[in-house]
């Protein structure tokens, strides 16, 4: 068995090496080529320098010091992809189809993470700083590039196997990144607590990539293993995929029901924000926030119902929180905060987060206020990245692990909260489930 | 409550590959629980101590376990300005020891690493920050955990970030007798003054322990392991803080009398133990890895389009681990000598903040990258390849970059010491891993390729290959070998 390591360019190739949203691209391209090998999947990792501009000038006009154009502090650079989608070249078959990514990380990493995952490692690799002046004025305000070098994370690479990229197999890979628009990806800080951010600066601010990599390794394995997979006919591959749903809710009693096609569903989680907050530049929209009302007061749930079919399902009876009993504690609800945290990894095994009094609490505000900080701290100056706030299920722990099927029976999820004002909700649903790449001679499958 | 407990290095350390014909007694991480298993501890004083060796000899009987450590104190020291000195904030006590051997009486060495405490500088990233800050600045002296430094008006805004060790930033200006010095002071326990008493693992000395690997002792009757500890040099063990800067360079005596090796010995029943014996008759063997150092001395000129040769040949090379520091820096900084020099400042528009340093290994007639390395997050992803574990520093700790977020200003300050000068680009460690190349490195060796605009200074270009080597014992004797 013997490894190599890979870098490659994006087919797409600028002529100058540079990728921008607002010039025009919208998506990296690269192609792991096919061969006698398998892909490390621990090894994929995209590689570059970004900068950022504040207006799309001629020319452009630099950042410096004192502006307040940033990024989200807790995802970095990942807040730029806005979908992963990984496809057999030999047949493009969709493989694993990551929708909303960016949104998605926004959870994963916070969950998976702490302070000094934020501070430390990951502020290398993707550029993260769990404090929005930092943030702001070390990686975003300032006429330098900085560069990155970021894991791929997703269901089809998370799984830990090697992917076969025989031409029996798999063949090569093909991955397409959709890059992120810039009112999305970046944001305009508030100067105060009692100040709306000030856009009118940076309406066309921009990010920038350069030099952009997708750095692998293959391995190729031992010969009598190679000549056995060169000989495989058919072949099947499980792991645990990530699926993106998107509903929007106004109302005191949010009702969500959707049909997820998956069947064997392990966990899933919810993470939202106002919709105006979306494609704002003057919001934070990576933000994961409870509902929030007009006046930016939190729209604190009160109880939350999980279905399945109807029926109330895996937790016999509803979650009435802290919140419903005593109005005015200062924290979220301990057991969603648990259950949040139980739908990415285990929590007795989750020794790092990034959760925690100072983030996860009723204090704060989802705008800012003319009453300043004696109303509370506007969402973009909570410490520790921002607001810590979910709604998780894990559904390994029933039916010995296997998953649950919602194939056949509708997923509903009822949440009375204090959403009193007509401000539209954002609900990112993300799924964790167990789907099955199939491949034979005549294609490659994928199941759910 | 024992899940609450973050697993020390050498309980989590992930076992090697070890041949089949080893037996899983000798590995803490693939046995089973056994209730027969008895653990008695040794306190043993060295066969031969000096200020430039010491040696301690084991005992034949059971088996070493790899938590056993090594105790170290300082002498205080005569003057105020010594009794505020304490560890290097990123190696800590490890700055002592020069080079680390773990040997039999018979004179077969099993692990032997020169600058033992220079590859420390490196392997100590990896050691997590909450674990430092928790831990080891108390077992070992090491202190890389970071805050936040929220700015004095501010409840939630943080201009800038450095260490932490669990003690509040002074902000009080005004006269210093009074009102203390401004920003961040070492935890009073670990100042020379406190005389504290600090612990050097063997899993951490030798490569050997560090796989979880247990000293078969009982198999040995007829020789002896011995560890020899070679120290660093008596000047600079030490980080000064800047209030002794006229100190400076301040010799410091390891003290003989608190210089113990605390030794571990698990043993089990006869039953157990006579099986293995029966089982193992024949002899066993088993791999483990070994640092191989290779250094020069390498100029401003010298840096740029730098190749050299770390030797390597023949032998199966995991990883290499090399840096660039300069061996002349004294004990009037955070980091001493122990650092990784990143290249020098660029900044401006449309550049990086620092120069880059492209790199590359060549070997068995190939690079190990098709194109030479030039992102210095990538490199930070090669050096976490090569050890298996990111390293717990921040991106301005190691390139240098976005140094706008740590600062020299006295309310940030440690020790005296600011923090972007004596932190900033300091952790600039790279690593390649080799394991994958599945085949021994040919007769030419390895050769190391690197170019970046250096400061106009000498330094040291470190570079340790982690070689795989095997024990065989049989017959009551240990041999080594290279695999």
């Amino acid at each position: 068995m013997s490894s190599r390591y890979l870098q490659l360019d994006p087919q797409n190739r600028s002529s100058d090496n540079t990728y921008a949203f607002r010039k025009g691209y919208a998506q990296l391209d690269f192609r792991i080529p096919e061969g006698p090998h398998v892909l490390d999947p621990h090894s994929v990792r995209l590689v570059g320098d970004i900068r950022f501009f504040k207006a799309d000038t001629s020319p452009p006009t630099e950042l410096a010091g004192g502006d307040t154009l940033s990024l989200s502090s807790k995802i970095g650079v990942y807040s730029i992809m806005q979908a992963l989608i990984w496809k057999s070249g030999r047949t493009a078959t969709t493989i694993s189809h990551e929708k909303n990514y960016n949104r998605w990380c926004s959870s994963y990493l916070a969950i998976t993470g702490g302070m000094e995952n934020s501070l430390g490692h990951l502020s290398e690799s993707a550029l993260t700083l769990p404090n929005f002046e930092a943030c702001k004025e070390s990686v975003v305000c300032k006429p330098e590039k900085s560069s990155f070098c970021v894991p791929l994370i997703c269901g089809l690479l998370n799984a830990g196997m090697s992917l076969p990229l025989t031409p029996n197999t798999l063949g090569s890979l093909d991955l397409s990144i959709m890059l992120e628009s810039d009112s999305q990806a970046l944001q305009v800080l508030p100067a105060d607590f009692e100040n709306d951010p000030d856009v009118a600066d940076y309406l066309s601010a921009y990010y920038q990539l350069e030099n952009v990599k997708l750095v692998c390794s293959v391995i190729t394995p031992p010969p009598d293993e190679l000549s056995r997979l060169m000989s495989q006919k058919q072949g099947a591959m499980t792991y645990q995929s990530i699926h993106s749903f998107y509903d929007t809710a106004n109302s005191n009693n949010i009702q969500l029901s959707m049909n997820l096609g998956l069947s064997k569903v392990k966990s899933l989680f919810i993470n939202m924000i106002s919709s105006d907050k979306l494609n704002n530049i003057g919001a934070d929209s990576f933000a994961t926030l409870p509902p929030t009302n007009l006046d930016g007061t939190q729209g604190s749930v009160q109880k939350i119902t999980f279905l399945r079919g109807g029926t109330i399902f895996p937790k016999l009876f509803p979650r009435n929180t802290n919140f419903k009993e005593t109005t005015n504690t200062s924290v979220y609800d301990p057991v969603l905060f648990r259950d949040y945290i139980q739908a990415v990894s285990k929590y007795d095994h989750n020794y790092h987060n990034l959760g925690g009094l100072t983030n996860a609490n009723h204090g704060w505000l989802s705008k800012v206020s003319a009453g300043g900080v004696n109303r509370g701290v506007p969402y973009q100056f909570v410490q520790n990245g921002g607001v810590f706030f979910g709604i998780g299920l894990n559904y390994d722990n029933y039916l010995n692990g296997t998953g649950v099927d919602l194939k056949e029976q509708t997923f509903g999820v009822s949440i009375e909260c204090d959403l009193t004002s007509s401000n539209a909700q954002s609900l990112f649903m993300f799924v964790n489930a167990e789907s099955t790449i199939l491949y034979n001679e005549s294609g490659v499958q994928l199941i759910s | 409550m024992m899940n609450d407990m973050k697993p020390d290095a050498s309980d989590t350390a992930k076992a090697e590959n070890n041949s089949s014909k080893q037996p899983s007694i000798l590995n803490i991480k693939s046995m089973e629980t056994n209730t027969l298993m008895r653990v008695e501890s040794d306190i043993l004083s060295a066969l031969t101590f000096s200020q430039s060796e010491c040696v301690f000899e084991i005992a034949p009987k059971g088996f070493l376990h790899p938590g056993s450590s090594v105790m170290i104190s300082l002498d205080a020291g005569s003057t105020d300005a010594l009794k505020d000195a304490f560890p290097y904030t990123n190696v800590g006590i490890h700055s002592l020891v020069r080079r680390a051997q773990l040997r039999t009486t018979a004179g077969r060495v099993i692990n032997d690493t020169d600058d033992w405490n220079d590859l420390q500088a490196v392997r100590s990233m990896f050691v997590e920050n909450s674990i430092c800050k928790e831990r080891e600045q108390y077992l070992s002296g090491r202190q890389t955990d970071f805050d936040l430094y929220y700015d004095a008006d501010s409840d939630v805004k943080a201009s800038f970030y450095g260490l932490g060790n669990g003690m509040e930033l002074n902000r009080a200006t005004g006269d210093v007798a009074v009102m203390g010095r401004e920003g961040l002071s070492t935890r009073p326990v670990i100042r020379n003054k406190a005389e504290p008493e600090f612990q050097l693992k063997i899993s951490d000395l030798f490569n050997y322990c560090k796989a979880g690997n247990q000293l078969p002792l009982a198999f040995l009757p007829d020789e002896r392991i011995q560890i020899v500890l070679y120290w660093s040099e008596e000047a600079k063990r030490l980080a000064l803080p800047s209030s002794s800067d006229a100190s400076s360079p301040a010799s410091f005596q390891i003290k003989k009398a608190d210089c113990k090796f605390i030794a571990d010995y698990t043993y089990y029943s006869g039953e157990i133990m006579e099986d293995m014996r029966q089982e193992f008759s024949g002899g066993m063997e088993f791999e483990y890895t070994d640092y191989l150092l290779s250094k020069q001395s390498v100029n401003q000129a010298r840096a740029v389009n730098n190749v050299r040769n770390l030797g390597g040949n023949g032998m199966v090379v995991d990883s290499v681990l090399w840096s660039m520091n300069v061996d002349s820096f004294d004990d009037r900084s955070l980091l001493g000598r122990f650092t990784g020099e990143a290249p020098t400042a660029l900044g401006g528009s449309g550049n990086l903040d620092r120069n880059v340093m492209t790199t590359n290994l060549f070997v068995n007639s190939e690079f190990l990258y098709p194109q030479d390395v030039k992102n210095p997050a990538r490199q930070f992803h090669n050096l976490k390849e090569a050890e298996g574990m990111v390293p717990f520093v921040s991106r301005t700790l190691y390139s240098g970059q976005g140094d706008e977020a740590m600062s020299n200003a006295n309310s940030t300050q440690y020790e005296g010491r600011g923090q972007s000068t004596d932190l900033a680009g300091k952790f600039f460690h790279q690593g390649f891993r080799t394991s994958g190349l599945s085949t021994r490195v040919d007769n030419r060796g390895v050769d190391l390729h690197m170019s970046a605009p250096m400061e106009d200074r000498t330094f040291t270009q470190r570079a340790w290959l982690e070689v795989k080597r095997y024990v065989v014992i049989s017959d009551g004797h240990l041999e080594c070998y290279y695999v």
